[in-house]
């Protein structure tokens, strides 16, 4: 298992598309920060600009966590159909390795790239935020571990469509996936602005079924400034605005999220293991 | 008492199968193929091509699950991991890694086979050296030629002192000299105890190299035993004179009889029983000048076996 960790995250290393989408999102924080400096400049009063730079960011980190979304959704959908089309994992699992451990090596060798990434990356985005408008979220390394968790999620379901997908269908499949999740999310707080319950059971329930949009809303907390957070309450407002979190996500959340990882590893386990080669 | 296991252990067969099938979609690939390959034989798996002799392997070593039937491989059940510890494997269709060095995949390998990590890169260099890769060890697999990959592939499946070796077509892609290589290895293997499973479509390469053979038609085993045995059908011509159809009656029983003025043909007799033969036709007046046996080749046979299909 080990040794197949070692050797996925050598292959992503040198993979072209990883080269590729490492520079886009070095590129977008290059540009997030030239956006943040100009904003500063525009806006007279330092708190007034700080404000208003919060809300940018929440902004900012969206397109930010989407990026790595893709990031992590395209390097692990072509994890393991292209290693069995071609040939390689025929000789592999004729070793003493299990079809578990192959698996479970592969995630873990995604996962240590995709976490590394998403926090180092993660933390320059917020980095050049500060530097460049001065602007510090509330709990940036809670805020990093949501976003790192949602890439992880993704890397997950990436992972196990490519047990049975061409990497091109995985990786359309769990982008798409993605972006339903987060307009479930939307549409349920429609669904409570709107007082419509058909929506809200319906945004509910796909926010389960894909819970990166629920880890995005709790990054999003950490990142909001608390005054802004304060104001939704006083407004009673809470949960309609689907670009502002008013609470963090509770515990049995983040219990959710962690079984849903360990579902859909164990799914990949049994795809490959139904396998005949 | 380690000793007495290990005596058990080199005692039973290398491979056990008991009515092994496999369908894939409804449709048979493999039919109750039953079969036992003591250990320390080269045993020869032919057929022609889409005859199952790949599935045949593929279950063996756990890569495709059996339909119905059951086998041992090295004492373990079908299926087993740790047992593939001592098996070395080279695939049909297989490609490795381009991106890593020959000598990566073989250290990869062994990892994965779990040999101590201090004698990895040692057993890499001689199994290269084994196949004449030794001076390609530091170039990407990625630049070899389809002969120099099935030659690295030769070398992953010795890799690590397996007790038995699978090959699945492993001249495919080789020139004569690769082919020659091969045979040699193969031999050396069994010098040394380690068992050979062998699939080929390749009669001469099997004849050469091979103690037993099993053949396969459309799934099915239509012989089986050793080559000299198999082989022992064999045909007798006897030049005589005086032979008539009358000289001839009751002698169907040694084979089929075919007489051309004075050449007499007796196919289908055993070896032993030429001599047995030549008595009677003479016990009936036949002047006998030669009598020529001959041994079909695996060809003749395999062709005889495929002739009804
Ligand atoms: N994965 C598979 N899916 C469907 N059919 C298969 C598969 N593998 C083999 N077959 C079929 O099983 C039969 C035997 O194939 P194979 O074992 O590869 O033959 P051989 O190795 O003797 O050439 C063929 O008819 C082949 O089409
Ligand atoms: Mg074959």
């Amino acid at each position: 298992m080990r040794a197949i960790a070692g050797l996925t995250l050598r292959e992503m290393l040198r993979r072209r598309a990883t080269l590729t989408l490492a520079i886009a999102v070095l590129a977008f924080i290059a540009l997030s920060g030239w956006a943040f400096h100009a904003l500063v400049h525009s806006y007279g009063p330092a708190g007034e600009a700080r404000l208003y730079a919060s809300e940018q960011l929440v902004f900012v980190m969206l397109v930010f966590s989407g990026m790595l979304a893709l990031t992590a959704s395209f390097l692990s959908a072509s994890a393991i159909s292209p290693e069995l089309e071609s040939g390689v994992a025929i000789s592999l699992l004729a070793r003493p390795l299990t079809r578990s451990g192959y698996v479970l090596g592969k995630w873990l060798g995604l996962a240590a790239l995709v976490a590394c990434f998403s926090l180092l990356s993660g933390a320059l985005e917020l980095l050049v935020a500060f530097w460049s408008a001065g602007f510090v979220p509330p709990d940036p390394l809670a805020a990093l571990a949501a976003l790192g968790a949602q890439a992880l999620v993704l890397m997950t379901l990436g992972l196990w469509l490519s047990t049975r997908l061409s990497s091109i269908t995985a990786a359309i499949l769990s982008v798409a996936l993605f972006f339903l999740a987060w307009m479930a999310g939307v549409g349920g707080a429609l669904g409570v602005a709107l007082h419509n319950s058909t929506l809200q059971v319906a945004g509910a329930v796909s926010q389960l079924a894909v819970p990166t949009n629920g880890l995005w809303q709790a990054a999003e907390y950490y990142l909001e400034p608390p005054s802004v957070v304060a104001i939704l309450h006083l407004k009673g407002i809470v949960g309609a605005d689907p670009f502002v979190a008013a609470s963090p996500e509770p515990t049995a959340f983040y219990i959710w999220c962690a079984l849903w990882v360990a579902g859909v590893a164990g799914a990949a386990v049994w795809s490959l293991r139904r396998r005949d080669f | 008492m380690p000793g007495t296991i290990g005596a058990a252990r080199r005692a039973e067969p290398a491979i056990l199968t008991e009515q092994l099938s496999k369908e894939y979609g409804g449709k048979a690939a493999l039919s109750d193929l039953t079969m036992t390959v003591p250990r320390g034989q080269v045993f020869g798996f032919l057929g022609p091509n889409g005859a199952g002799k790949t599935t045949a392997v593929k279950l063996l070593l756990g890569l495709a699950r059996p339909t119905a039937g059951e086998g041992l491989v090295l004492g373990e059940p079908l299926g087993d991991v740790a047992v593939r510890r001592r098996v070395g494997y080279l695939p049909e269709l297989f490609r490795y890694q381009d991106w890593l060095t020959a000598e990566e995949v073989l250290l990869a390998h062994g990892a994965l086979a779990a040999r101590p990590s201090a004698a990895r890169r040692g057993e890499a260099q001689a199994v290269l050296e084994v196949v004449g890769l030794a001076g390609r060890a530091r170039d990407r697999v990625g630049t070899f030629s389809k002969g120099m990959q099935q030659r690295l592939g030769l070398a992953v499946a010795l890799l690590g002192a397996p007790e038995l070796v699978v090959l699945d077509e492993p001249t495919s892609a080789l020139d004569p000299t690769g082919r020659h290589d091969v045979r040699e290895i193969i031999h050396d293997l069994k010098s040394r105890g380690v068992t050979v499973f062998l699939n080929s479509h390749l009669l001469g390469e099997v004849e050469q190299v091979c103690d037993h053979v099993a053949i396969l038609r459309a799934g099915r085993v239509v012989a089986q035993g050793s080559l000299d045995v198999l082989l022992s059908s064999t045909g007798v011509r006897i030049e005589a004179d005086g032979v008539t159809s009358g000289t001839l009656q009751g002698l169907e029983r040694f084979g089929e009889i075919f007489l051309r003025g004075t050449e007499l043909q007796v196919d289908g007799i055993r070896r032993q029983d030429i001599p047995a033969l030549v008595a009677e036709l003479v016990a009936r007046g036949a002047q006998v000048y030669a009598v020529e046996s001959r041994r079909p080749s695996l060809e003749e046979h395999f062709l005889g076996l495929m002739g009804g299909r």
